[in-house]
């Protein structure tokens, strides 16, 4: 079975930290993550987040005006015997 | 991210091949860190700095430039960042960790150079580094032959000073060494316009002392039965400690300290019973060079300590911070930074014993010495660091890599095996 | 109760079964060590082995090791290696593997691997520059063997397997003879290979596993060179398979 992974991507890394810092507070555990490629062609940070926490994120980004560019899905894609190193 | 392609093209900077660069760095970031279960929530600093390393520390170092600020890139651990600091600029260390830049330095550089400087001439010939780019003036040292004659060619496409590093112990060793220090404080003192003092080198060398004390919080709390945090993920942190803001790292680094010392309380580790500790000794790992902490850490060990210049060597002994003159200062500074044992040094039999009583410290199963390919001085030491732990019954296994990922399956059945005969 | 023990090397892959079957064979490993492991499947099932049934263990080991999906474990040449040599000769010896893609030494002490080391990234010193320099001599490897035992060594002093075959190809202009080269090439192999037992310090019985294991010829020229007896063993060839049948059936025991 393919396995999710939700992201929500930022138009800058200022916004990404706040958003992550307010659920932090709210004891919603987010992970912060380099945006995936085939998401965005550059670096920059996104959030990676649970399925189940997607209300209650969207709530607290209307709640404190953060701005964000989109929640996104992406197929999980982690191995960690790959051997691709940069 | 459309901001930083703006300030990236105003630092002159080759964006399309960056954007190539900007491409693999998610992936593999992906499958060494995002795969590691129970990781300390903290480390979410640490992914924010790396996930763009490009973006937020090099327009940090743009906007103090911008206020008059100078930024001086460094390659060693040997380069004082005290003095850096003490004249009001900012030290930031250069990359030099992938392969993606290395084929930049072959152009100018013989190809059996170590990956290390060819990656760091690539970088800043190619245009592919916000750090190379930014810096106002390179600080380079003399630790080895390869260095030396890389400075030559990059000093032709900017300004650099380079410091003459003793290559003995001997008093008058670290008397000249004294001597350096000093003219490289009036190297920055020239640049910048200011003056380094007593008050703002005693406020430099508290500074960077704590930025070392957090560090070796760090490494006391993988000492414990539980390690509560992986050799990567200290990896990372090490390597981001040469780019970051010393204050702001040293913050962010005790409070995950914070939360590993919660997680020995509660038992809480991040191997399995079963695992081997590992102590890599020898070359630096500058970022992004992972390989082997993730061959080793998908293989049955865990990376307990790095004597490197990633780990330990940057670190170990503090500045002494009651000096009450300021030639005492510099005479402490001296002191400190000879306390170091790079292989460029001869004698270096303080590094045997450095390893011999890391390898009790952290109580390893098992040391692995790493050689970066075609670094002459580590890979000879190596006979006598091998030679050394074999008399001491530790056992230890020698890996020459570059980074390349060609070797990932060879060095993955040579410490498999390791990991199998320390069982 | 069947314990298999699978090899996958880069150009042969071993198969010893320990049990109630007692067999053992080899076949070419192809360049897909997935499609060989199904091969190998297929013939242990012709042999009446289930690889899947309970009363069955299997250990892979060798380069392709991570290609077998139906292993129990996975254990590395080395580690096999030694625990095959160790049935083979006692567990106080050396192991000298000359294999496909690369040479392996292993010191075993108490029945244990105590110390090993592999040759670098380079094929110097391996099956494949022995390969690679009998395809240019246009012989295959039992001939080259044949060849050099009434050559008279021409020596060749690249290290690298690219550059020493320019080098034979400039011999072979100067009109130099087959056996006089062939001589050299084998002499040329056992010298790296000895280059490595020599900075492990060998104990005084060693055995040669791999390809090259039940070659009379090459094991008295390394003998030779290192003034140590080096063992040419039929057997030697199935080392790692033996030994991760062994490891098997210690699995059967847990």
């Amino acid at each position: 079975m393919k396995e999710i992974w939700h992201y929500i991507l930022f138009p800058n890394h200022e916004n990404g930290m706040r958003l992550y810092k307010e659920l932090g507070a709210i004891g919603i555990k987010t992970t912060i993550a380099p945006t995936p490629r085939s998401l965005s062609k550059c670096c920059g940070i996104s959030l990676l987040i649970k399925k189940e926490d997607i209300e209650a994120i969207q709530k607290c980004i209307q709640e404190h005006s953060i701005e964000i560019l989109e929640f996104a899905e992406v197929e999980k894609d982690i191995n960690p015997n790959r051997d691709r190193y940069c | 991210m459309a901001d930083y392609r703006k300030m990236w093209e105003e630092l002159g900077m080759d964006l399309e091949t960056h954007d190539q660069l900007c491409e693999v760095l998610p992936q593999a970031f992906g499958d060494v860190y995002l795969s590691q279960e129970n990781r300390p929530e903290s480390m979410d600093y640490y992914n924010m700095v790396v996930a763009d390393i490009h973006g937020i520390r090099p327009a940090e170092l743009v906007a103090a430039q911008k206020t008059g600020t100078k930024v001086f890139g460094t390659f060693c651990v040997y380069v004082p960042d005290e003095v850096i600091v003490a004249s009001g600029a900012i030290a930031t260390g250069l990359c030099g960790g992938s392969q993606f830049w290395v084929p930049g330095g072959e152009k100018v550089l013989p190809t059996n150079t170590c990956p290390l400087i060819k990656a760091s001439v690539g970088a800043r010939l190619d245009a592919t580094c916000p750090f190379f780019r930014i810096a106002d003036m390179y600080i380079g040292e003399t630790t080895c032959d390869g260095k030396k004659k890389a400075w030559e060619i990059l000093g032709e496409d900017v300004p650099i000073h380079v410091m003459d590093l003793p290559q003995m112990k001997r008093a008058k060793d670290i008397k000249a060494w004294e001597d350096e220090i000093l003219t490289l404080k009036d190297v920055v003192e020239k640049e910048t316009g200011n003056t380094v003092t007593f008050e703002s080198l005693k406020d430099s060398i508290e500074l960077i002392n704590n930025k070392r004390r957090a560090l070796e919080r760090l490494y006391n709390l993988r000492k414990n039965e539980n390690v509560p945090i992986s050799g990567r993920d200290v990896l990372l942190i090490s390597q981001i400690a040469f780019y970051d803001d010393p204050g702001r790292f040293t913050q962010m680094t005790n409070k995950l300290c914070d939360e590993l010392e919660k997680r020995v309380q509660d038992g809480v580790s991040v191997c399995q019973s079963g695992d081997k500790r590992i102590m890599i000794t020898g070359t630096p790992m500058a970022v992004p060079n992972w390989k082997l902490h993730q061959i080793i850490e998908t293989t049955g060990g865990i990376v307990v300590c790095e004597e490197t210049c990633t780990g330990t060597r940057y670190f170990e002994h503090l500045v002494d911070e009651n000096s009450n003159t300021f030639e005492g200062q510099v005479e402490a500074l001296a002191e400190r930074y000879m306390n170091i044992n790079c292989a460029c040094f001869t004698p270096n039999e303080g590094r045997i014993e450095d390893i011999l009583r890391l390898a009790k410290e952290y109580k390893v199963d098992g040391i692995i010495d790493v050689n970066l390919k075609f670094c002459n001085l580590y890979d000879t030491e190596g006979y006598l660091v091998e030679r050394g732990m074999r008399e001491a019954n530790i056992p230890v296994l020698g890996i020459e890599t570059d980074y390349t990922d060609s070797d990932a399956s060879q060095l993955r059945t040579r410490i498999g095996a390791f990991m199998e005969m320390l069982r | 109760m069947n314990c298999v023990g699978i090899d996958i090397g880069s150009t042969a892959s071993k198969v010893v079964v320990l049990g109630e079957k007692e067999i053992r064979f080899v076949l070419p490993t192809g360049w897909s060590s997935k499609d060989t492991s199904r091969l190998i499947k297929d013939k242990l099932v012709e042999a009446g082995i289930d690889v899947h049934d309970e009363t069955t263990k299997v250990v892979a080991t060798g380069y392709g090791r991570v290609a077998v999906e139906y292993a129990d474990e996975i254990i590395t040449e080395i580690t096999c290696h030694g625990r095959g040599g160790r049935e083979l000769v006692g567990g106080e010896c050396g192991i000298i593997d000359v294999g496909g893609q690369d040479t392996k030494v292993i010191i075993l002490e108490n029945g244990m691997v105590r110390d090993f080391m592999m040759n670098d990234k380079c094929s110097a010193g391996t099956g494949k520059f022995i390969e690679v320099m009998a395809n240019r001599l246009g012989v295959d490897l039992e001939e080259l063997f044949e060849l050099a035992k009434t050559g008279e060594k021409v020596s060749i002093s690249s290290l690298c397997t690219v550059f020493a075959e320019t080098e034979i190809i400039s011999h072979i202009g100067e009109g130099k003879k087959r056996e006089d080269l062939a001589a050299g090439i084998i002499d040329s192999v056992a010298e790296k290979v000895a280059q490595l037992c020599r900075r492990m310090g060998l104990p005084e019985t060693n055995i040669l596993t791999g390809g090259l294991s039940d070659n009379k010829y090459f094991a008295g020229i390394l003998s030779k060179k290192l003034r140590k007896e080096v063992k040419g063993t039929k057997e030697g060839r199935f080392a790692g398979a033996l030994g991760a049948a062994l490891f098997a059936n210690e699995l059967v025991k847990d």
